[in-house]
């Protein structure tokens, strides 16, 4: 049965996450072997031991957490969107995000301003595309798809304003934001954490979204209640997105490419699904960092381009398979 | 239990501009093999979502097993009465054994796994729809007549006590139309109640026992098929004039102009 397949494959991802975890931290200018990690992570003051725990740790757990969050932030919309293309920006989050992070910048405004304004943003985008999308009463995926890219062109156009008009100096931070970067590493235990309870609050769905999925109707004859589940997903969704957005600005293609990966090889039942995607799309995101800050050391790339570098290929390659 | 499974009194079913049913009473008993019949756009798949509590009345009042449909809790009323789409739709791959086990949603607990009761009766389901040995196909990869008896595997997976089947021998060749209508027949002697909406008159006449026609604008009726089954009361519902051709045991209908003795 591909039950038991996919227990192999979440015990797989699992220990594969630790593998990138052990990379992630002892990666880099100053390598560091097993125990002195350890030593390092435990407390002791040996040499590199304020590298490890200071500067790797809380930047590998935030990549971990944010590719977690983009990921089943992604799966969640592709339920909600029944649209397996759909991807956690898709609704203009992250252009709510970028425009109120980029208008503090812009400002002159120094941490922790940009994040808090970059979930603010994230928040307002979120209720005026599910306000815009309701508005008419009836409610439809292709609407709400639809009010999410309107919303999010009016938002990309107001980013580009933005770095049109914005100084030399301020400029630089404000594209790096745009590409995602996880150096800051601001709050990890959060970004940890709200991974952690959104996998709980939504594994007892898992079930219903199975059947969201199939059509809304359908569900609804079922005994799904749609209506609370489908503001569940969204509110959920874009909360996720939020708090990953506002901890390593907007990094592509983790949502969209790590279900559609996991749903070939495992299928689409949301009760694995979800945990494998959280969990695929963290060590995407960490390998994918750890990448960035050492493959051209001492210079660091953006992590958002290099999820992006990785993405486009897989998905274009995904997206010819599937024709066939 | 000698109640109807499902009542509707004074019922008024409306959706945008169209007028499906105005002040309908209409009583589903067990054993009853009801045909929906009436004209493209006249309202048949808004009334028989309403019927399934999917769609609100305009006015009137729903009662399943005598209680007040709104009384009922979603996942109860679930098992007893199923709903098939019309538009049966699959964005996602999917094997068709999980698309049939999703009509035992209903009997699981929230953090139930289907177990080997629940795949046996999706096997069982799928067999009786002719799709012995499909379990692992994706449903996508399906012709549209072998997703429909999906669909239709879906619903008898739920083993509800009504079925309310919205048009459910579309894209099925005559040998599937002809076995699901007796599939169906078999559970109405087993005592479920069944309404479908159907296009094709003739099949229609052939399984029902009794005929809902809808005649566009709010009007209907509702009665046996013997009482209705006649040229000129099914020509108004279809909107175009019959005739009837008997051989001595069956009648069929035919349109008047396609009749090559007109």
């Amino acid at each position: 049965m591909p039950r038991t397949r996919a227990l192999v494959l979440l015990c797989t991802l699992a220990a594969l996450a630790l593998l990138v975890f052990a990379w992630a931290l002892a990666a880099g200018e100053v390598q560091a072997d097993a125990t002195s990690m350890w030593q390092a992570l435990a407390g002791g003051d040996a040499m590199g031991a304020a590298v490890v725990r200071e500067l790797r740790w809380p930047r590998a757990l935030t990549a971990f957490s944010c590719g977690g969050l983009l990921a089943l932030a992604g799966a969640l919309m592709q339920v909600l969107l029944r649209n397996p293309l759909a991807d956690p920006y898709v609704l203009g989050v992250s252009g709510g995000a970028a425009l109120a992070a980029l208008a503090c910048l812009l400002l002159g405004l120094s941490a922790p301003w940009p994040d808090l304004a970059a979930f603010g943003g994230a928040f307002a985008a979120m209720c005026l595309v599910f306000g815009l999308a309701r508005g008419a009463g009836s409610w439809t995926p292709t609407r709400l798809l639809l009010t999410g890219v309107v919303v999010a062109a009016g938002c990309s156009a107001g980013v580009s304003l933005m770095l049109a008009l914005a100084p030399d100096r301020a400029l630089r931070g404000m594209l790096f934001w745009l590409m995602g970067d996880a150096s800051g590493a601001p709050r990890p235990y959060l970004a940890l954490g709200v991974l952690t309870l959104g996998l709980l609050v939504c594994l007892p769905f898992a079930r219903e979204l199975n059947l969201f999925a199939r059509g809304e109707r359908p569900a609804q004859a079922l005994g799904v209640n749609t209506a609370r589940l489908r503001r569940f997903i969204f509110l959920l969704a874009s909360l996720l997105t939020a708090v990953s957005v506002s901890a390593v600005g907007s990094v592509g293609f983790v949502g969209l490419v790590v279900p559609h990966l996991l749903r070939l090889a495992i299928g689409n039942d949301q009760r694995l699904l979800l945990p494998a995607a959280a969990l695929a799309g963290g060590v995407l995101l960490l390998a994918a960092d750890t990448l960035a800050r050492t493959v051209a050391s001492p210079l660091q790339l953006p992590v958002g381009v290099l999820t992006a570098l990785i993405g486009v290929p897989l998905f274009l390659w995904l997206l010819g398979r599937q024709a066939r | 239990m000698s109640g109807p499974l499902l009542e509707a009194q004074a019922v008024c079913v409306r959706v945008g501009p169209v007028r499906a049913a105005e002040a309908l009473d209409f009583a589903l008993h067990p054993g009853d093999r009801v045909a929906v019949l009436g004209r493209n756009g006249v309202g048949k798949s808004t009334l028989l979502a309403a019927l399934a509590g999917l769609h609100p009345l305009a006015a009137g009042a729903l009662r399943v097993l005598g209680r007040p449909l709104a009384s009922w809790p979603a996942r109860e009323l679930a098992r007893t009465r199923a709903w098939l789409s019309q538009h049966p739709d699959d964005p996602f791959a999917g094997s068709a054994l999980d698309a049939v086990l999703t009509g035992r949603h209903p009997w699981l607990g929230r953090f139930d796994w289907e177990g080997l009761a629940e795949q046996q009766l999706a096997r069982d389901a799928l067999a009786a729809m002719a799709l012995a040995g499909f379990e692992t196909r994706n449903v996508q990869t399906l012709s549209g007549g072998e997703r429909q008896r999906v669909a239709l595997a879906a619903v008898l997976a739920q083993t509800p006590r009504a079925y309310l089947l919205d048009e459910p021998l579309t894209h099925l060749d005559l040998a599937s139309q002809v076995r699901v209508l007796a599939h169906f027949r078999g559970l109405a002697e087993a005592g479920a109640g069944v309404v479908m909406v159907i296009h094709d008159l003739n099949l229609a006449l052939s399984w029902a026992n009794r005929l809902l026609l809808l005649h566009g604008d709010g009007q209907w009726e509702c009665g046996s098929r013997e009482a209705l089954a006649r040229p000129e009361t099914l020509g108004r519902a279809l909107g175009f004039p019959l005739r009837a051709v008997a051989d001595g045991e069956d009648a069929i209908f035919v349109p008047m102009h396609a009749s090559p003795a007109a």
